[in-house]
């Protein structure tokens, strides 16, 4: 087997270096195509922005209509709520009515559940 | 600012065209666009110079990484898009059969023989015979480090050595 050295594969990788030098790209063209290349990246990176923007501002108006509308509803709801529950009278409510008399006597300083039954029996006593 | 940048770059085109080449599988056409590619990533800033090594050997790991970068891209469009027969065809024109067809029986015998070896062995051995960088700088393009560079330098130029000794003697 031959002895392939340092030297040896210096002088292969050196005429490759000068075969690839034949099909080298020009330098000047690849870099403004680089430029042309950036400049198109940022404008479509300017006009995505832009439609997200967009997409954004609809995105909250949308959710400002939507939020008023529910506002909006639950005022109705809460105010007819509030009205139902002024105007309600439960089906027994006449018989709790009180008389204006019970209205204007002081409430009882002792009371209890026998006061109307115990006191004309203490009231006999004492005579 | 930019035209040092520029001037810089164009001082380096003849190199990364070589190092992008070798990145790609000498494949001319990926090699273009990873290169084209890459100026773009330099020239618009989202690939910035730090100053922790040389400019060339910065170019040289923006390029190697654009390429890999592509080669992944087109790797996975190959899958989603194509059976494994239709990707072993593909893979084989990004190696540039048809190109190296053309070339000169030493740089065919050349390119095989890179081609056997590992990416690394292939990658280090590149930038040391063809770039004229020492192991050290290597090391810092391929983001290995020094005592690895080293270890892929010795086998892969072993192995390189042997497979073209064996050329030179058929």
């Amino acid at each position: 087997m031959t002895d392939i050295n340092d030297e040896d594969l210096r002088t292969r990788f050196s005429a490759l270096r000068n075969d690839d030098g034949r099909v080298e790209p020009e330098f000047r063209s690849m870099l403004d195509r680089a430029a042309r290349s950036s400049l198109s990246d940022r404008s479509s990176v300017r006009s995505n922005m832009r439609w997200v923007a967009v997409a954004a501002a609809i995105l909250v108006a949308a959710a400002l209509i939507v939020g008023k509308a529910r506002d909006l509803g639950s005022r109705q709801q809460a105010a007819l709520a509030t009205q139902t529950i002024t105007t309600w009278q439960s089906p027994t409510a006449g018989l709790l009515q009180p008389t204006a008399r019970d209205l204007l006597a002081p409430p009882p300083l002792l009371s209890s559940v026998f006061d109307g039954v115990a006191s004309p029996t203490l009231q006999l006593k004492t005579d | 600012m930019e035209h040092q940048l520029e001037r810089e770059l164009g001082q380096l085109h003849s190199e990364s065209w070589g190092w992008a080449l070798a990145c790609c599988g000498r494949d001319r056409d990926l090699a273009e666009e990873v290169l084209q590619s890459a100026y773009l990533q330099i020239i618009s800033r989202r690939a910035t110079f730090n100053g922790d090594s040389s400019f060339r050997t910065w170019v040289f790991g923006v390029i190697r990484w654009t390429a890999r970068t592509e080669r992944r891209r087109r790797l996975f469009w190959i899958r989603r898009h194509t059976d494994s027969d239709g990707a072993s065809e593909v893979v084989d024109t990004t190696r540039g059969a048809d190109v190296i067809a053309e070339q000169s029986e030493d740089r065919e015998a050349l390119i095989r023989a890179l081609e056997s070896l590992s990416r690394r062995q292939r990658e280090v051995l590149q930038l040391v015979f063809y770039h004229d960088m020492t192991i050290e700088e290597a090391a810092r393009v391929m983001k290995v480090s020094l005592g690895s560079a080293r270890t892929h330098y010795e086998r892969g130029k072993k192995s390189l050595a042997q497979k073209l000794g064996q050329g030179v003697d058929r």
